[in-house]
């Protein structure tokens, strides 16, 4: 049924499109960097809402992961007219004028990945909630672990609003009772940067003889933990999870390096903010409790965080061992 | 004098020329949303904070020197205007602007008096620790947060404001500014002086100029200029963490090249830098839009830089070797 | 009296001209006071550890002082890294054979996996070619294109990466592509010492020996002093910096390599922002950046002070508060080594006026 709603839909934009191309519907999307596979898989994504709606995709990112980047390429995506911004901002609040001087020209825009400040949009697309994602780690180890030992947390820079969220509710989640006989000893800061997070994770290493396991939410770290725990032989000694590519991690967690670790579908966190993209140019309120359709994804209703700002997400983190990692390590 | 000029006047021909080239091209190619308008409006985004940075640098290159630091003196002046408005109850927002441009006016005189008393080190270096510093302290300020807040015409009069239907307030502010560098460099005593400096030290030295003195008011010079850049870039963002600005001194070094003016010093013209900037916003907006591709426009800016500075000199040699035949010829016929 | 004040000037001279003992106590200064907060750093596994992890960052510093030397400079070296290492590492992938076999020990099945592709120093050669044909394109625009190294070396940074880009098209290379042997070749040990570390000091022996004996690496020195007086001696200034700027280059490609194997990754933005780090470590060693002045064993303690800071500093167990210190020191660092730089020259200068005798 929904199949065929966007097929008749793609049939009428094309009846549409062919007398007047100046109608179609463009969506812009920018993302933290270019050349992230995180990004291309997401972008993936988008692609295939275009193809489904019937919009036309256009997409960028900086190649230096700033906000001034970003902000040039919503100015430019600004002049050239789209219907629509959704952005994975570097930063919340830097990029919040610009989406704003969008939005009072009649451009719709969202946020998604890494939300932007609730003032600069009119909804957020996030993966999962990010309590689940905090929660769910601490859990991943802890069980990895035999709930007890000494933890440690690699994060990426403490600027990302994400990683403290997250990380808040692991703080959170470890002050649960099943915890007691775990201690997180420190955070340490990798800056998504290889060889820092790998110095970073070496320190942890001397530093703390007895560290059982290491948590870490960034797929740049989490990568450089592996290499680092496998380089020093202390695999299966020091346990790892956290938030990392297939495609990166696939030989570590072959390797037993990693028992688990987890990630959403970007592909499938750009179908939804294409299709939400989509409906707020044809009129969609994003108010908490109105659905929308995302094709293959389903039905999507819009929920309300604590300030009662606007959100959606697309599922829950995906958990990868050994076992599927075949199947994912050459799609992202 | 009239060959320096000659030299000059083709210099700013050939940015012009390329310009026009480009401009034409991108319209060919994008039409509806590439228009002079749109361009207008988007050097917002491209010049005008680089453009005052830019000015500075200038200065410094005209000296013969090199300052690396603008990007971290930006950063550290908008983080104190940041914490200083946010701070307690708040300082006045005209005090905090005040404040940041004190920043930028400190940060200059501590490179200006390194580069004076440490004459042995090329400024690159000192610069290059500054750039460092600056940037730490203000991640000592603001740790990973951010300071924002500022009253809302801040960013939609100054950062968004357009006036007589479509031109930016922040690029009235940059024209408003040149004309007064464009006096000072050719027109008064201590441009005459800075020229003087960066063409033969030595020799300005013994005429009497004070060298040294020049050189740490134009690299306090180049603080405050760092700074404004950095308040107008605050325009736009909204609000400021320490990473902001970063790589902007490789930005503000590139339109002064392109400028014409000469890192061996004793070239450089205001008029150069806004022709550049011109440039640059053609250039930079039409390949952003056109591909969509950051790496893409870097590479455009990186071949555009080499190319200004690379074909005139080949040029300049292919004409000098056929001279030195002509004259071969000729002395061969005596 | 005079025997205190002469032992003072003989110390002075001893520090100024062999600036190395300076630069030896500063290491052990650093090393003492990371021991101090975390004594795990005082093990003699770390120093090999610091040692091979600082083997990149001298090789690029060893190509960056002849840079220095003929008067140069080059902030391109991060590009030709990223783009000699994705190419090299992309025929790799292209290249790459992985075979399961199944072997039974004791009754127990197991899966190994092989993955063989290129022979390792092809791999290797084809990144240090890459790298010496980009310092090629640089060393001829410098010299024969009279285009200034600064302006030449940061156009080309965006244009090696923009290269980078395309090529990759945004695709990284993983373990996963890697061959083995490319994977095993920083960490492989013979005679119980790295296999980088090896590199590091067969780099360190030959560029003394061209800086010393060959007329080429003495030609470096000349030129940067004084490019007239060179010139007028018969030294073509020219191909000088051109084959420095080629060291420079071929010595990045191996760089890129050793990073790609150790960081089992490269990514089109390959070490982004790193050549700061190789004109610090440089600059620590005394080499001058106006030219003719460097030598190479100094060079190799200001890579090691490097290293020694950036491994040091995380096993301080400073926490998230303190992180913001780290950012701090190593630009003060930089600062101190280079201002004492220039109070060891000016003591060397004022000793060597007193000790002229009219």
């Amino acid at each position: 049924m929904r199949k065929l709603l966007s097929l008749a839909l793609v049939a009428v934009m094309l009846v549409l499109l062919v007398p007047a191309m100046a109608g179609a519907m463009t969506i812009g999307v920018v993302y933290k960097q270019t050349g992230n596979p995180f990004f291309e898989a997401a972008v993936k994504g988008f692609q295939e809402a275009a193809d489904d709606l019937g919009f036309t995709l256009v997409h960028n990112g900086p190649a230096d992961s700033s906000n001034e980047g970003q902000i040039q390429i919503i100015e430019g995506f600004i002049q050239q007219g789209v219907d629509a911004i959704a952005v994975s901002s570097n930063d919340a609040a830097g990029v919040v004028p610009v989406l704003q001087s969008a939005m009072e020209q009649g451009i719709h825009v969202l946020s998604w990945d890494s939300a932007v400040n609730p003032e600069g949009r009119e909804l957020n697309v996030d993966a999962s909630v990010a309590e689940n994602i905090g929660r769910v780690e601490v859990k991943e180890i802890a069980e990895q672990i035999g709930y007890e030992g000494q933890i440690a947390i690699l994060s990426a820079s403490s600027t990302h609003d994400n990683q403290n969220t997250w990380i808040g509710w692991m703080q959170e989640e470890l002050k649960e009772p099943e915890y007691a006989n775990m201690e997180l000893v420190t955070i340490a800061y990798g800056d998504d940067l290889t060889d820092k997070s790998y110095q970073e994770m070496q320190g942890l290493i001397d530093s703390y003889p007895d560290l059982k396991g290491v948590i870490s939410p960034t797929t740049v770290g989490i990568a450089a933990a592996a290499n680092c725990i496998q380089d020093n032989g202390l695999t299966g000694v020091i346990k790892l999870t956290g938030l990392g590519l297939p495609s990166e991690m696939a030989e570590y967690i072959k390797d037993g390096v990693c028992e688990g670790m987890y990630l959403w579908n970007p592909i499938d966190l750009g179908l939804c903010a294409g299709y939400a993209a989509y409906n707020l140019v044809e009129g969609f309120e994003p108010v908490p409790g109105a659905t929308f359709e995302a094709g293959r994804l389903g039905t999507i209703t819009i929920l309300a965080d604590a300030n009662g700002n606007p959100f959606t997400i697309v599922g829950d983190p995906f958990r990868f061992t050994a076992e599927n990692i075949d199947d994912w390590k050459d799609v992202y | 004098m009239k060959t320096l000029r000659r030299v000059f006047f083709r210099w700013e021909w050939l940015v012009i020329g390329l310009t026009v080239l480009v401009y034409l091209f991108f319209q060919a190619k994008l039409g509806d949303s590439y228009t002079v308008l749109k361009l207008l409006d988007q050097t917002r985004v491209y010049v005008v904070d680089i453009g005052f940075m830019a000015i500075g640098t200038m200065m410094v290159l005209i000296l013969g020197d090199i300052d690396i630091s603008v990007g971290s003196t930006a950063a550290l002046s908008t983080t104190v205007m940041g914490v200083a408005y946010n701070a307690g109850e708040g300082v006045p927002f005209w005090a905090a602007i005040a404040l940041a441009l004190l920043t930028g006016i400190l940060c200059g005189l501590v490179n200006g008096l390194l580069v004076v008393k440490f004459k042995e080190l090329f400024p690159m270096i000192i610069t290059l620790s500054t750039l460092t510093i600056y940037r730490g302290i203000a991640y000592i300020i603001l740790k990973d947060g951010s300071a924002g807040g500022f009253p809302g015409w801040f960013s939609k009069t100054l950062g968004y404001g357009r006036v007589l239907g479509g031109v930016p307030v922040m690029l009235l502010c940059l024209l408003a500014v040149m004309p007064l560098f464009y006096v000072l460099l050719h027109h008064t005593v201590f441009g005459r002086r800075l020229f003087a400096t960066g063409t033969n030290i030595t020799t300005a030295r013994y005429s009497g100029i004070r060298t040294d003195r020049i050189k740490v008011v134009v690299f306090t010079i180049n603080g405050l200029l760092a700074a404004v850049g950095g308040v107008m870039l605050l325009s736009r963002t909204g609000s400021v963490k320490y990473n902001i600005a970063n790589g902007y001194e490789m930005q503000a070094i590139a339109v002064a090249v392109l400028s014409g003016a000469s890192t061996s010093g004793g070239k450089g013209s205001v008029v150069g830098v806004l022709l550049s900037l011109i440039l640059l916003t053609c250039l930079k907006n039409g390949l952003m839009i056109a591909y969509n591709d950051s790496f893409i426009l870097n590479l455009a800016i990186g071949v555009l830089l080499i190319g200004m500075v690379l074909f005139p000199n080949i040029y300049q040699a292919l004409r000098q070797r056929r001279q030195v035949k002509q004259q071969q010829l000729l002395s061969l016929h005596s | 009296m005079k025997k205190e004040r002469h032992l003072q000037a003989s110390l002075t001279a001893l520090f100024s001209r062999h600036r190395e003992i300076g630069l030896l106590l500063i290491l052990i200064v650093l090393w003492g006071v990371v021991g101090l907060r975390n004594p795990l750093f005082l093990s003699g596994d770390k120093i090999l550890f610091i040692l091979k992890d600082t083997a990149p960052l001298f090789v690029l510093a060893a190509g960056m002082m002849c840079v220095l030397l003929v008067g140069s400079i080059d902030i391109s070296i991060t590009g030709i890294m990223a783009l000699s290492a994705m190419i090299a590492a992309m025929v790799m992938r292209n290249s790459l054979v992985v075979t399961d076999t199944t072997v039974i020990t004791d009754g127990v099945e197991t899966v190994v996996r092989t993955k063989t592709g290129l022979p390792l120093m092809l791999i290797v050669l084809i990144a240090m070619g890459i790298g010496g044909l980009c310092g090629a394109a640089n060393g001829a625009i410098i010299a024969y294109g009279k285009v200034l190294p600064v302006v030449t070396t940061l156009g080309m940074q965006y244009i090696l990466y923009g290269f980078s880009h395309v090529v990759s098209s945004g695709q990284a290379v993983y373990k996963k592509d890697m061959t083995d042997a490319f994977v095993d070749f920083t960490r492989v040990d013979i005679l119980g010492i790295n296999a980088q570390t090896w590199i590091m000091l067969f780099c360190l022996l030959l560029m003394f020996l061209f800086a010393t004996y060959f007329r080429a690496g003495r030609h470096m020195y000349a030129v940067g002093s004084n490019r007239e007086a060179a010139e007028m001696r018969g030294i073509n200034a020219n191909r000088t910096i051109l084959l420095a700027h080629i060291i420079m280059g071929v010595l990045a490609g191996l760089a890129g390599v050793l990073f790609g194997s150790h960081d089992t990754k490269i990514t089109q933005d390959l070490k982004m922002g790193y050549e700061m780090y190789v004109i610090a470590a440089c600059v620590i060693g005394g080499v001058s950046v106006t030219g003719g002045v460097g030598k190479i064993t100094a060079v190799l303690l200001g890579a090691l002070v490097i290293g020694v800071i950036n491994n040091g500093l995380p096993m301080m167990r400073l926490t998230g508060d303190a992180e913001f210190w780290k950012k701090l020191i190593q630009g003060l660092l930089i600062l101190i080594a280079v201002i004492s730089n220039v109070v060891l020259r000016r003591m060397t200068v004022r000793r060597e006026l007193k000790g002229r005798k009219i």
